[in-house]
């Protein structure tokens, strides 16, 4: 089920080199520009040829170098959706969709273009030609066009890029029905985090034409593996450490920051962690407690209890952002908190305040 | 057009020499392509001894070797044109048409050539216009035969050294008109763009 791939492809400077795969889910490839996401897409369309590898989809084999199967674009007939410039200029919104038919009787193409007009919401636009309509309307068309003939797969090439932001979230909506509509794989290109977030099932991290982690979503936002993968995913309050102690009988490594201690258990970590070692030290912004004053603290944190200064407060409308700065060390911590939690905790800038970080809460990449 | 579509679309050896080799006759002296022309289709020439033997006719010195000078002069603009429009239609159409299962041919026709249309037809009009001013390969192959192979240009220069200057006038004043004309209509149809 799915697609699954091996891809290997040298180009002057850069090697892409991949092997994953996927069942009929929306996956998302994530990464910055220039680390292969794109030249991936081609391969699988066929529209560029892998030195080596294969490509596999849902029982059909697509490319395969030591069987020397090569399927011309033509009849793999996937759907491709670039982040722009899909649709012919010559053609009218109607003609666009229906090129994407091959075959079939005049009544055929009728009805089947009509369904997906539809479907795609773009009754009333038929006999324009692109020039005329909007960016989100020429997405919708593009997405109809590759999905007409129920192709095996459906891969988008940052579909959404060129698209302001309100038509960004429609365009979410769309691709989730679609995903519902019809039941392939989609592969979703991006370097948008929040793209990645709200479309992937499953995220795969691309870096220098590799891919550096794979995974469900929460798996890797919760969980990176390195901080290569921390760093692409703009994830905060994360810091270099060094393990100094591992403290047996209380089954707790003890790592350190600019002189701070931090605990964590050893259970996770037992085989990648010696002491003397240098590793990253990641607490989601989330995750990190403002303590009151007047309440006791339970034992489950006194581990990782630090004071320090409020250094400034941002309202982000669903929450707030603060910048937390410890006495001793001086490491800052952005912590984000909800508004109802902020009335509550009554803060201010330039506020003294004690944190609490959970142990199961900090995440070690060693 | 075929030959232009070989050298926008695709990467092969002998490339670069094939578009040398068409692009030639536009910077040889006329003089020059003339002289290959009456090399290749003279009654000893490559081609020319073969038609010969079998038809017993010569292309030289009929108007025919006119129209095979002006075509072969004109050759490279058009080729050049035409090479251009296919190069700059956008890839990206090209990709999506393959991959919504259209053949190269399919693709050609419905997509690349018709985006193209307005570069190639521009460089037709170009080339039609290199084609009628057409001198001296013509006057190589073709000579200068009153009432049978003198083109206009040809016929500017018998009557400019004939001294018949109010005759030399009018076809000079008539070809400036009309090749300002072509000019004209082929800018028109590069710059509008979709």
């Amino acid at each position: 089920m799915g697609l699954s791939v091996k891809l290997l492809k040298k180009v002057k400077g850069f090697t892409l080199d991949v092997e994953w795969e996927i069942g009929n889910e929306v996956a998302v490839l994530f990464g910055s520009s220039g680390a292969g996401k794109s030249m991936t897409l081609q391969l699988i369309a066929g529209l560029l040829e892998p030195d080596s590898g294969f490509i596999r989809s849902n029982g059909n084999i697509f490319f395969d170098k030591s069987s020397r199967i090569n399927i011309s674009p033509q009849q793999r007939a996937l759907g491709y959706v670039f982040q722009d410039r899909n649709l012919f200029p010559h053609m009218t919104v109607r003609e666009n969709i229906a090129y994407g038919l091959k075959g079939k009787s005049r009544e055929e193409r009728d009805t089947r273009v009509s369904d997906m007009i539809r479907l795609f919401r773009l009754e009333g636009l038929e006999k324009m030609p692109p020039s005329e309509i909007s960016g989100g309307q020429k997405q919708r068309v593009a997405l109809a066009r590759a999905l007409i003939e129920r192709p095996k797969a459906l891969l988008l090439d940052e579909p959404f890029t060129a698209l302001d932001s309100s038509l960004r979230f429609e365009m979410r909506k769309l691709l989730r029905e679609v995903r519902n509509e019809f039941e392939i794989p989609v592969i979703l290109v991006t370097h948008d985090l929040e793209d990645a977030y709200l479309l992937g099932n499953h995220i795969m991290i691309y870096i220098d034409g590799r891919v550096e982690q794979a995974g469900e979503r929460d798996e890797i936002f919760q969980k990176p593996q390195s901080r290569k993968v921390a760093q692409i995913l703009g994830l905060k309050n994360l810091f270099r450490a060094k393990v100094i102690k591992k403290d047996e009988p209380l089954r707790r490594f003890i790592l350190e920051v600019n002189g701070l201690h931090f605990s964590v258990p050893t259970g996770l970590y037992q085989d990648r962690m010696e002491v003397e070692k240098e590793v990253d030290l990641f607490i989601r912004p989330e995750e990190v407690m403002i303590l009151r004053e007047e309440k006791l603290v339970k034992d489950s944190l006194k581990q990782n209890i630090f004071e320090g200064e409020i250094l400034d407060i941002t309202d982000k409308e669903r929450y707030h952002t603060i910048y937390f700065q410890t006495t001793e060390g001086k490491i800052l911590f952005e912590i984000s908190i909800p508004n109802y939690a902020f009335r509550n905790l009554n803060l201010s800038t330039g506020k003294m305040a004690r944190i609490a970080l959970r142990e199961e809460s900090l995440w070690v990449m060693a | 057009m075929g030959v232009a579509y070989l050298l926008a679309m695709k990467n092969f050896s002998g490339k670069e020499v094939l578009d040398i080799l068409f692009t030639l006759p536009l910077v040889l002296p006329p003089t020059v392509t003339g002289y290959y022309l009456i090399i290749l289709f003279g009654r000893n020439g490559l081609v020319g001894k073969i038609l010969y033997e079998w038809t017993g006719w010569s292309v030289m010195f009929t108007w025919y070797a006119a129209v095979l000078a002006s075509f072969v002069v004109a050759l490279p603009l058009m080729i050049k044109a035409t090479r251009a429009a296919i190069e700059s239609v956008d890839r990206n159409l090209i990709n999506a048409s393959y991959t919504l299962g259209h053949s190269e041919f399919e693709t050609a026709m419905k997509v690349t050539l018709p985006l193209a249309k307005r570069g190639i037809v521009a460089g037709a009009v170009l080339s039609f216009a290199r084609a009628i001013g057409e001198f001296g390969a013509t006057l190589m192959i073709a000579g200068n035969i009153p009432g049978k192979t003198d083109t206009v240009p040809i016929s500017i220069y018998s009557h400019a050294s004939s001294g018949d200057w109010s005759k030399t006038n009018l076809m000079v004043i008539f070809f400036s008109v009309m090749s300002g004309l072509f000019l004209y209509i082929a800018n028109r149809f590069t710059k509008r763009i979709f």
